[in-house]
C-alpha cells in the first residue's frame, strides 16, 4: 500500500511537468498583449514598450519558460502582471474560498443525490422514484449559472432570506453551494438509484433476505455497500467538474474564490497568475482522484494495491 | 410504470412547471413606501452608516502609478484629492490642493501654490517635497509606470521651492496638463510614510490626502475605506466643510450585471450602475433615485483601416458613412438610451467643436451608392453586392461579443447591404481583439471610448499611433499630424481649442472613422442615501453625502 501510495505520488511530477509546459505555451501561443490589456487603450507606444520591459516580456521564450519552471519548483510564481501581488500568496489567500464552495456542493449533492438515489430505488416504481428521476433530469440539464441567478431572484431578492452575493458567513455559502452542486446531485441520484437496482437483483441480496435479515439491513447494510463502488468513483470525477464549475458560479455569486480570479487573470492576459491557478488547479484534481483510489479499499476490502 | 403511468408523469411535469411559473409569478412586489408623507423636508445631515457602492471591476491594484483601470481610479479618488478641480457646473479651474497657479507664456514654467493645512493620513503634511516625490517616481522609467506619466506630460524637472511652492519644468508645453491636474486618481500625492513602510505592496496599503483613509481588501469582495477625522479641506462647491458623513464606505464587487442588480434590488447597495437595458426596472422603483449622464466619450463608431483597400478611398469612406442610419442602431444595441454622435468627440467635452453638427453624414443611401459607383464599384445586374476588376466588395468588421457591439455589427451589416456592400463579422474576445487591431487585420472595427481631454484625439488620428497605440484606423495624415500636436503641445485654451476644432473638421470631411452614438448612463441611488450628485461628466459628488436612517 505505502509502495502503491509512493509510486501514485511520484507519476504526480509527470502530470505537473506536462500540464506546466501546456499551460505556458498555450498562453504564450494567445493572442493578446498583457501590456495593453494593463494600461489600457490610452496608453502609447512607449509607455507600452516600458511595461514589457517591467514585466519581462522581453526575454526570449525559452528564457522565460526557464524561469517559470525553476520559480515553480521553488513555489514562487512570481508576481501578478495585473496586480503585482505575489502570485502565490493571492492563491493561498483565494483557496479557501474555493476550497469551502467545492466542499459545501460536494457535502450537499453526496448527501442529497445519494440519498435521493437510495430512496428513489427503494421505492422503485413508486411515485416518489418518478419525481426524483424528474428533477434528477432538471438538475442535469440546467446550466449552472441560470440556476444561480434563479436562486438570487427567488431567495434572495424576492424572499430576502438569504444575502444576494459575497462571501463571509454560512447564509453567503448556501446558495453558491447549491448552484454548484445540483447537477452533481442529480448525477449521483441517477447513479445511486441504478447501482442500487442492480445489486438488488445479486444472489447474496437474496441470500440475506433468506436468511430472515430485516429489509432496512439488507438494504444499508448490503445493497448500499456494495453499490457504492461506482458511486464513489463518479463523486471523484464529479469534484473535478465541481472545480471546474466553481470558475462561473463564483462568477455569478462575486465568490472571491480562484475561479473568479482565473477568470479575470485570463481577461487581462495575466500570464503569471493564471499558470498559477491551473498548477493548483490540476493539483488539486490530481489529489482528489488519487484519494477515491484510496477510499474503494476502504469500501471493498477485496481490492487492494502493491 | 404500473403505478406510475406515462399520462401521470406529463401531469406532475405540467403541475411542476406550472407551479414553478406561479412562483415566480406571484413573488411579493417590493415593499412600498407606505410612509404618505414624502415631502422634501430640509433635513440636518447625520453622520455615521456604512455607504455601501456596488461596482462591476475590482481594481487591480491601489498604486496610482500602475494602473489605468477607471474601477481603481474610483477608489484612489476618494482616498486622495486632485491639485486642481473644475467647477461641477461651468467646468472651469478651479483651485483644490493647489490654491493658484502660474503657467509661463512660453508654457514651459508651471507653478502650484500649494495649501498649507493639508496632511496626509499618516499625519505627515502635505508638502511640494512630497508632491515633486511622488511625481518624480511616477516619470522614473524604473516604476513601470502604467498611465500617469501620460498625464503628466514631457516634465523635465521638478523643484521645492519651499514647503508650498512647486515649479514644473516642461520639456514641451503640454495642452491636457491642467487636465491632468484634476485626476486626482493618477496625479495625487502619495503619502511617503505608507510608501516607505509597505514598499512593493503599497499598492495594496495606498494612503494619500483624501476625505477617506484605506481600511482593508478583501479581494474578489470589496474595499473599504473610513472616514478621515482630520479632513478640512474638501474641493469649495460643497456644502460640507469637513470631514465626511459617513464612517466608512465599502465598495462592493459583482462582476456581472444581474447578481449586481439583484443585490441592489435587494437592497444591500446603496448606489450602483444600471445598465440602460435595465434601467426602466429601477425607473419607477420607490427605493431609488435615478441618476444619468452621457459618457464623455464616443460609445460606439467604426473605424475604417486605411491601410487597406478599399478604404484609403475617402469616396467609399464617405460612402460608408452616408448608409448609416444611427436610430435603429440606437435601439437595437442601446435600447434607444443613447444620442447620435456626429464627429469624434461628445458634445459635453471640453474641447467639443459644434461644427460637426452640420458638417456630419446624414443618412442617405442613394448619395452613398453614387459614391460608390464614381469610386468604381458598381453593382452588376442581379446581384446583391458591388463589383470592381471582378472583386466583390466585402469587408471584415472586427467586433468583441458584447450584446451592444453584436447588435450594431449586426444592423451595420444590414444597412451597408442595402448599398451593395458585404460585411463579415469577427468577433474576439478584447484581448485578441487588440492585438488584431494593433496588427492591422482587419477592414473595419467597432470602437468605443471614454476620456476627458481632447487629447483623445491625438491617440486615434497621429500616425505614430498607427500600429502601436490605438490609431487602429492606420491614419497616416500629416496635416492631421499636425493639428493634434498642435492641440497637445499648446496651453493657451483658446488656441487648443481652436486646433482641436480644425482636427475635427478635418475627420468629418475625410470619413476617417464612422461615429455612431453616445451613450447615456444610468445610477440608481437608493432613497436613504441623501445630498448625492454627480458632475457633467458624470463623477459622483460624493463629499455631502450622508444617510438616513
Amino acid at each position: 500500500m505505502t509502495t502503491y501510495i509512493a509510486k501514485r505520488l511520484l507519476s504526480i511530477i509527470p502530470t505537473m511537468l506536462g500540464v506546466a509546459i501546456l499551460v505556458f505555451f498555450m498562453l504564450h501561443m494567445t493572442p493578446g498583449d498583457p501590456a495593453r490589456a494593463i494600461a489600457g487603450l490610452e496608453a502609447d507606444a512607449a509607455q507600452l514598450e516600458a511595461i514589457r520591459e517591467s514585466l519581462g516580456l522581453h526575454n526570449p521564450l525559452h528564457i522565460q519558460f526557464r524561469d517559470f519552471i525553476l520559480g515553480a519548483l521553488r513555489g514562487d510564481m512570481g508576481r501578478s502582471f495585473r496586480t503585482r501581488v505575489v502570485v502565490t500568496e493571492e492563491i493561498f489567500g483565494r483557496m479557501p474560498a474555493t476550497i469551502r464552495l467545492a466542499l459545501a456542493g460536494m457535502v450537499l449533492a453526496v448527501t442529497f443525490g445519494v440519498a435521493a438515489g437510495v430512496l428513489a430505488a427503494k421505492y422503485h416504481k413508486h411515485i416518489f422514484d418518478n419525481i426524483v428521476m424528474v428533477i434528477a433530469m432538471f438538475g442535469v440539464s440546467m446550466p449552472g449559472f441560470w440556476f444561480g441567478l434563479m436562486l438570487i431572484f427567488f431567495f434572495a431578492v424576492n424572499l430576502g432570506w438569504l444575502p444576494t452575493s459575497g462571501a463571509g458567513t454560512w447564509r453567503h455559502l448556501i446558495l453558491p453551494s447549491m448552484a454548484l452542486g445540483i447537477r452533481a446531485a442529480a448525477v449521483l441520484a441517477r447513479l445511486a438509484r441504478s447501482s442500487m437496482l442492480e445489486v438488488m437483483k445479486k444472489d447474496f441480496v437474496r441470500t440475506a433476505r433468506g436468511k430472515g435479515l430485516s429489509e432496512s439491513v439488507v438494504l444499508y447494510h448490503h445493497v448500499l455497500r456494495n453499490s457504492l463502488i461506482p458511486v464513489v468513483t463518479i463523486v471523484g470525477l464529479q469534484f473535478g467538474r465541481l472545480l471546474a464549475g466553481t470558475v462561473i458560479i463564483e462568477q455569478v455569486f462575486s465568490w472571491p474564490g480562484l475561479g473568479s480570479l482565473l477568470i479575470r487573470s485570463l481577461m487581462a492576459r495575466d500570464l503569471p497568475m493564471v499558470q498559477g491557478i491551473v498548477l493548483y488547479m490540476a493539483l488539486a484534481f490530481v489529489l482528489v482522484n488519487l484519494a477515491v483510489d484510496l477510499f474503494y479499499s476502504v469500501l471493498d476490502p477485496r481490492i487492494r494495491y502493491s | 410504470m404500473s403505478v406510475f403511468d406515462s399520462r401521470r408523469l406529463s401531469l406532475l411535469i405540467a403541475v411542476v412547471f406550472a407551479l414553478s411559473l406561479a412562483v415566480v409569478a406571484c413573488a411579493p412586489e417590493e415593499a412600498v413606501d407606505d410612509d404618505p408623507i414624502d415631502e422634501p423636508v430640509e433635513e440636518e445631515p447625520q453622520r455615521g452608516g456604512r455607504l455601501v457602492i456596488g461596482y462591476a471591476e475590482e481594481p487591480n491594484t491601489l498604486d496610482a502609478h500602475l494602473t489605468a483601470a477607471a474601477s481603481a481610479y474610483f477608489v484612489m479618488s476618494q482616498i486622495s484629492d486632485p491639485m486642481v478641480d473644475r467647477d461641477p457646473e461651468t467646468a472651469d479651474f478651479i483651485p483644490a490642493l493647489a490654491e493658484d497657479w502660474d503657467i509661463s507664456d512660453d508654457g514651459l514654467e508651471i507653478t502650484l501654490y500649494l495649501r498649507d493645512d493639508a496632511e496626509f493620513h499618516s499625519g505627515e503634511p502635505f508638502t511640494a517635497e512630497a508632491l515633486k516625490a511622488t511625481w518624480d517616481r511616477a516619470l522614473d522609467p524604473e516604476t513601470g509606470t502604467v498611465h500617469t506619466d501620460g498625464v503628466l506630460g514631457p516634465m523635465k524637472e521638478l523643484t521645492a521651492v519651499d514647503d508650498y511652492t512647486l515649479l514644473i519644468e516642461m520639456e514641451r508645453p503640454f495642452g491636457p496638463l491642467l487636465h491632468g491636474f484634476t485626476m486626482a486618481g493618477y496625479t495625487h500625492a502619495i503619502d511617503p510614510v505608507a510608501l516607505e513602510e509597505h514598499g512593493e505592496d503599497y499598492g495594496r496599503n495606498p494612503s494619500s490626502t483624501g476625505p477617506y483613509r484605506f481600511d482593508d481588501w478583501v479581494s474578489g469582495e470589496y474595499i473599504t475605506l473610513v472616514r478621515n477625522e482630520d479632513y478640512s479641506w474638501p474641493p469649495e462647491y460643497y456644502e460640507n466643510k469637513g470631514a465626511p458623513y459617513p464612517d466608512e464606505v465599502e465598495i462592493r464587487y459583482i462582476t456581472e450585471d444581474a447578481p449586481r442588480l439583484a443585490a441592489l434590488e435587494a437592497g444591500e447597495l446603496d448606489i450602483a450602475r444600471v445598465p440602460p437595458a435595465e434601467v426602466d426596472m429601477f425607473m419607477d422603483h420607490p427605493d431609488f433615485e435615478i441618476y444619468s449622464y452621457m459618457t464623455e466619450g464616443v460609445t460606439m463608431s467604426v473605424w475604417f483601416n486605411q491601410d487597406r483597400e478599399p478604404l484609403d478611398d475617402v469616396l467609399v469612406r464617405r460612402a460608408l458613412n452616408l448608409a448609416i442610419e444611427k436610430d435603429p442602431i440606437i435601439a437595437a444595441a442601446e435600447e434607444g438610451h443613447a444620442i447620435e454622435a456626429h464627429g469624434p468627440l461628445p458634445p459635453n467635452m471640453w474641447g467639443y467643436w459644434e461644427g460637426v453638427e452640420d458638417i456630419s453624414y446624414q443618412y442617405d443611401p442613394e448619395e452613398a451608392g453614387k459614391l460608390l459607383d464614381e469610386a468604381g464599384w458598381v453593382l452588376p445586374e442581379d446581384e446583391e453586392y458591388r463589383e470592381k476588376d471582378g472583386e466583390t466588395l466585402k469587408l471584415s468588421l472586427y467586433i468583441q461579443p458584447t450584446d451592444a457591439w453584436i447588435a450594431t455589427s449586426e444592423m451595420l451589416q444590414a444597412q451597408y447591404r442595402d448599398i451593395g456592400v458585404k460585411v463579415e463579422i469577427e468577433s474576439f474576445e478584447w484581448g485578441t481583439l487588440m492585438e488584431y487591431l494593433s496588427e492591422g487585420r482587419h477592414d473595419m472595427n467597432l470602437m468605443g471610448y471614454g476620456y476627458g481631454d481632447p487629447d483623445w484625439l491625438y491617440h486615434i488620428f497621429h500616425s505614430g499611433e498607427a500600429g502601436v497605440g490605438v490609431n487602429w484606423a492606420f491614419i497616416q495624415d500629416p496635416e492631421m499630424d499636425e493639428l493634434v500636436e498642435a492641440q497637445r503641445y499648446t496651453v493657451d485654451p483658446d488656441e487648443r481649442m481652436e486646433y482641436a476644432a480644425q482636427a475635427q473638421e478635418l475627420a468629418v470631411d475625410q470619413a476617417y472613422w464612422a461615429p455612431i452614438y453616445i451613450r447615456k448612463n444610468y445610477i440608481a441611488v437608493h432613497e436613504r442615501v441623501q445630498d448625492f450628485d454627480i458632475n457633467y461628466r458624470g463623477t459622483w459628488l460624493l463629499h455631502d453625502v450622508w444617510l438616513s436612517d
